[in-house]
């Protein structure tokens, strides 16, 4: 009996021992660093934000659409893909950031696919849907949380999930083909925000990425290919960045986005959007 | 003749690039656009005549008051309203445009937007949330705006085609038919190689005058929300805002401000 307790009091004293040691280790974590900007991680991993509990272990970042797919929503190629690491979770520290989905070519029957992208709280509240006829062209869509319709900004520290579907059947969205993923906006410690409004945003892409903010590491590198579509280095890191997280099968693809911005509006409002946490350009 | 054609599209881009800089950074810097002039550009009437607004039955109204049967979703002075003009048509040479109306402080729960083809099939939607009360309510009122996404994947709207879209404020999502709607119409038009060679080239001023010129209301109404919302101070925007509200019958007082400042507005003095 003396024996029992004494072995539980080694082991007691042991893990004791184990979770000191595990707290100095995170408090020292927390204390902030300069982070050196030193280029997108070959491997993106989880190390400072970790997902909700209970999202799913499966990978959901990948449509797989119905078993019987009707001939109105025949996906050809690559499937409808969410953008994010394998852990269906992205950090971002903007309040209206962007979400990205490879949408795949859709075979139509009419001339268009309705879409919906849609996010709720954690409370499964929600906040922002919009749903729009995509003519069943592929690549790769950025959709922003807009800023001035009243959508309220994402609040700090809080949980969101996003879903992104293509309707086959309006009556019948058990059809749909759809991904989802889940968001967290943070808020940067004031060194690491004071270092990332000096830096060019090329070399913030790299912060981002060191940070772990991957909704604000993709947005600005897609901004960075967008402005510069021939530049063969921001091509070679958007390959990098989509490498990290296992979907480096979608760095050719093109962003489908309309370009220019006319020149006939003063500012746009993906200017904006990018704007309303950056000092400066 | 080749020479200038080269050198003012470098021009214009530059003007371009440091127009969307100066209009976009700072909120501080007073805006520099000869100012007292910038009213002058605003026609009294913007449209002459203008029919009855066209819409029929069930077509949304310009301006919805608060109090209805069966509910009241907001009291303020300022009623829900579609910039528009008084026919319900604006013009607009952008093939994904941005469209405006004004939000009073409510206690809907959610808004929805909807654009229509002429075709009354649904084109583009947008349902969001608003702020319940307690939160930050500055996000939730004032002039709004939605830019339909220009995305290639999403046609754009076609030439001469009359879209309609509209708002709905959703009182009571038990009821929807006490929702409050307003909305308007857009028709794109195409504009001659030489207006698009003119607004290029023009000042902003002068831009403000082509746009009266040629009526285009989404975009003059994009420009000076623009304006607004980065120079919340200036006066004569104020009043040029307050001209063009007036020449299509939508100028009130109230003691809601058409554009809120902000609670949270990071100003950028590094």
């Amino acid at each position: 009996m003396a024996q029992q307790r004494f072995h539980l009091f080694k082991s007691f004293r042991t893990l004791s021992l184990k979770l000191t040691l595990l707290t100095v280790v995170c408090t020292l974590a927390q204390i902030p660093q300069v982070l050196t900007a030193q280029g997108i991680p070959t491997l993106w991993e989880a190390k400072e934000y970790l997902p909700p509990s209970g999202i799913g272990a499966p990978d959901h970042r990948t449509g797989a659409g119905t078993r019987t797919p009707r001939q109105s929503c025949r996906v050809t190629g690559k499937p409808l893909t969410a953008l994010l690491p394998s852990n269906n979770f992205g950090v971002t520290e903007n309040t209206h950031p962007q979400f990205f989905v490879y949408v795949p070519a859709v075979s139509l029957e009419n001339e268009s696919i309705p879409v919906e992208f849609l996010l709720e709280s954690q409370d499964g509240e929600d906040i922002y849907q919009t749903r729009f006829n995509s003519n069943g062209t592929a690549g790769i869509l950025a959709i922003s949380l807009p800023n001035h319709e009243g959508v309220s900004p994402l609040k700090v520290n809080s949980n969101y999930k996003w879903s992104f579907s293509v309707i086959c059947d309006p009556d019948e969205r058990s059809m749909d083909i759809a991904v989802e993923g889940w968001v967290r906006r943070v808020k940067l410690n004031s060194m690491l925000n004071h270092q990332l409004r000096q830096l060019s945003l090329s070399k913030r892409v790299e912060l981002y990425a060191e940070a772990e903010i991957w909704h604000d590491a993709l947005a600005s590198l897609a901004q960075l290919r967008l402005e510069n579509p021939d530049n063969l280095e921001v091509a070679a890191e958007w390959s990098k960045l989509l490498s990290a997280v296992g979907l480096e099968e979608f760095s050719q693809e093109s962003i489908i986005r309309v370009s220019p911005k006319s020149t006939l509006e003063l500012t746009s409002s993906s200017q904006r959007d990018n704007e309303s946490n950056d000092a400066t350009d | 003749m080749a020479w200038f054609t080269r050198s003012s599209r470098l021009t214009i881009k530059a003007l371009a690039l440091t127009l969307a800089l100066a209009v976009s950074v700072s909120a501080q810097t007073p805006a520099k656009l000869g100012s007292s002039s910038l009213s002058s550009r605003i026609p009294k009437q913007w449209e002459f005549n203008p029919k009855n607004i066209s819409f029929q039955g069930n077509g949304p109204r310009r301006v919805q008051a608060g109090a209805t049967r069966s509910s009241s979703c907001f009291t303020s002075d300022r009623p829900l309203m579609a910039i528009v003009p008084a026919s319900g048509v604006g013009t607009t040479l952008a093939a994904y445009p941005t469209v405006f109306w004004y939000q009073p402080k409510t206690s809907a729960s959610t808004a929805e937007f909807v654009l229509l083809n002429a075709n009354q099939e649904e084109v583009y939607s947008a349902k969001y949330s608003l702020p319940k009360s307690a939160e930050d309510t500055s996000s939730g009122y004032g002039i709004m705006s939605l830019t339909l996404p220009a995305l290639a994947n999403f046609l754009p709207l076609k030439i001469d085609q009359e879209y309609q879209w509209r708002l709905s404020l959703v009182c009571d999502p038990m009821d929807r038919s006490a929702d409050l709607i307003v909305g308007g119409k857009i028709k794109r038009v195409a504009a001659e190689s030489n207006l698009e060679l003119r607004l290029q080239e023009a000042t902003a001023q002068d831009r403000l005058s082509l746009y009266a010129d040629e009526r285009l209301w989404y975009e003059i109404v994009s420009t000076l929300v623009e304006l607004r919302r980065t120079h919340p101070q200036d006066a004569s925007l104020a009043s040029a805002w307050d001209k063009l509200l007036e020449s299509v019958n939508l100028r009130t007082t109230s003691v809601e401000p058409w554009f809120p400042m902000p609670a949270t507005i990071t100003t950028s003095k590094q």
